[in-house]
């Protein structure tokens, strides 16, 4: 069985990350710190459960981007992946899913996976496009918010179960080869053992450089960006705990909200 | 090359609110407005289409379209979109409606802005705002391709009726079994008869200071008295005080009620991103530095265990 996980490095979300000029994006502070996204964590968690239970799995990792990316591929590395495959970009500039998937579709070609894995989203760009593009440009199945994943027995499909609108979840069988975009809540990603910390500190990382002629169009422009900070008045209401509640009552009121 | 599309989100025939508020806004751009419906036998839903301003409805029947699946359903909407060349189609940011979105943009090769809470369209170019970084900040997104893709957030956009002719049009169906990748095994359902926590006026949500079931109990009682929608931060869920569905944040439901109320919620980023758009909020928490009172407009530092069933009280009067 081999699998690929597909993982983003994100800049910290508790920090400002994020350098304007003329509301127009101008890259990410000095001072900004990057990780895996957390989303993806849970892709490369849900492959190591299926290597748990089909032994001879192979799990690759790939990711796009500047140099910076190698740690959060190392990341993965500690959780338990196999082999790290970095395909090198030198910017910092917004790469869309379209190109992306291209990328990652172009790099799959040959290595004839069983398995793609991705998060939901990331939590930078938020867009959960590029998991589903890459199936689309491989032509192979793919399923959307999969709270759980479970291989048969001829490895030959899986069974997932996707979170729908209202409550509802659906499940359904995909033929392998194909491409499972996981839903956050579908595990609780794992802290690198020291065994593994150790192993990943010796693993090479593939470092592949992307041909810029591969790319080709972006389709979407990020035209402007703006900082939404908060317009709220964030008062604390003051007295007793009755007189708060009362006050908060009486302001919800007046406002017509209840 | 014309028009605007909005493709209609249902099940079992229940129309998602979220359609009609797109069907009104797209009447803003003042080109003609399609709702396009897939289903097995759903051409009786016409009229309510009519009601929001929709000129046209589009009908793409057959049995393989009965449910969602990813594969029928993009080979079906490429077929259209290249037989009769909308400039823009519009989907609900919803968990079909963004799986859909995404595949079709590839096919396409047209480029998708997904969960835009401002989409202007004129003369075949969309402008989207959406948000990024958590909510942190916007993006806004300039889509030139023909068509121009979307999936719209719940809640954002007005509903407005507008009567408009809504004659339906039978979409030749160019999508087989053979399309489908996805065999659907089984639907399970939580049914709750609290409203949907997208389209709920009024959102209240239970967190970590809940400290448990009875917590959360005392929080769906304030719900149940508003008639409002119950909520979780990540905390409630993934101590299983909640179901999953529940859970308000980057990655779960994005609301934006009139009203959203945060009880024991500290306020991590993931959890801003799906409620920091309400129109007002309140907060409950005992921890005066919680992040949650930043984006709140009036908090209340103290025990929700008192504070709630004081504001029942005041609701009972």
């Amino acid at each position: 069985m081999k699998i690929l996980v597909c993982i983003k490095q994100v800049p910290d979300q508790e920090s400002r990350p994020i350098a304007y000029q003329d509301q127009t994006w101008a890259g990410y502070g000095d001072n900004t710190s990057y990780w895996i996204n957390r989303f993806d964590e849970h892709a490369v968690e849900e492959a190591l459960r299926i290597r748990e239970i089909i032994p001879d799995t192979v799990i690759d990792i790939v990711s796009i981007g500047p140099a910076r990316v190698t740690s959060a591929i190392k990341r993965s590395l500690e959780m338990g992946a196999d082999q790290g495959f970095h395909l090198f970009m030198d910017s910092d500039a917004y790469v869309s899913p379209s190109i992306k998937s291209r990328l990652i579709a172009d790099f799959c070609n040959t290595r004839e996976y069983d398995l793609i894995l991705t998060g939901v989203m990331s939590e930078d760009m938020m867009s959960g496009q590029t998991g589903p593009m890459i199936a689309a440009r491989l032509g192979i199945p793919s399923a959307t918010s999969v709270m759980k994943l479970e291989m048969n027995t001829a490895k030959s499909c899986i069974r997932v179960e996707r979170e729908l609108d209202s409550g509802h979840r659906c499940s359904m069988d995909l033929a392998l080869p194909a491409l499972v975009a996981v839903q956050s809540g579908i595990n609780r990603p794992r802290y690198p053992s020291l065994s593994n910390v150790l192993r990943a500190k010796n693993s090479e990382i593939t470092v592949i450089r992307s041909d810029a002629s591969l790319t080709g169009p972006s389709y979407e422009t990020v035209e402007k960006v703006q900082d939404t900070g908060s317009d709220r008045s964030g008062i604390r209401l003051e007295g007793t705990t009755t007189e708060k509640a009362a006050r908060l009552w009486q302001i919800l009121h007046e406002k017509s909200l209840i | 090359m014309a028009g605007t599309w909005v493709f209609v989100e249902q099940r079992d025939g229940n129309i998602r609110k979220v359609t009609f508020e797109m069907l009104s806004q797209a009447k803003k751009y003042g080109d003609e407005v399609c709702a396009v419906v897939f289903g097995k036998s759903v051409k009786g839903m016409a009229p309510e289409f009519a009601k929001y301003g929709a000129d046209k409805v589009i009908v793409a029947e057959a049995d393989v379209f009965a449910d969602y699946n990813t594969g029928a359903y993009v080979a079906q909407m490429v077929a259209m979109i290249n037989e009769m060349k909308p400039n823009a189609v519009l989907f609900a940011h919803s968990f079909n409606g963004r799986d859909f979105a995404s595949r079709l943009a590839q096919k396409l090769e047209a480029g998708l802005a997904t969960d835009a809470i401002g989409a202007e369209i004129s003369a075949g170019k969309g402008v989207f705002t959406r948000a990024i970084y958590a909510g942190k900040a916007l993006a806004k997104v300039e889509i030139t391709t023909s068509p121009v893709l979307a999936t719209i957030r719940p809640g954002v956009f007005e509903v407005a009726e507008g009567a408009a002719a809504g004659a339906v049009v039978d979409a030749a169906v160019a999508a087989t079994a053979a399309d489908v990748y996805q065999t659907v095994k089984e639907f399970k359902a939580t049914v709750s008869a609290r409203p949907e926590l997208t389209e709920a006026a009024v959102v209240v949500s239970g967190g970590r200071g809940c400290k448990g079931p009875d917590g959360i109990k005392i929080v769906e009682q304030l719900a149940d008295m508003l008639g409002a929608g119950v909520g979780g931060s990540r905390a409630a869920i993934d101590s299983g005080w909640l179901g999953h569905e529940l859970q308000v944040g980057q990655t779960g439901k994005v609301v934006n009620p009139n009203l959203y109320v945060a009880c024991g919620i500290s306020g991590a980023i993931q959890h801003l991103a799906g409620m920091s758009s309400s129109k007002f909020i309140a907060a409950v928490n005992t921890d005066t530095e919680a992040p949650i009172f930043n984006v709140s407009d009036f908090g209340v530092v103290g025990d929700l265990f008192k504070v709630l069933p004081i504001l029942m009280t005041e609701l009972k009067k």
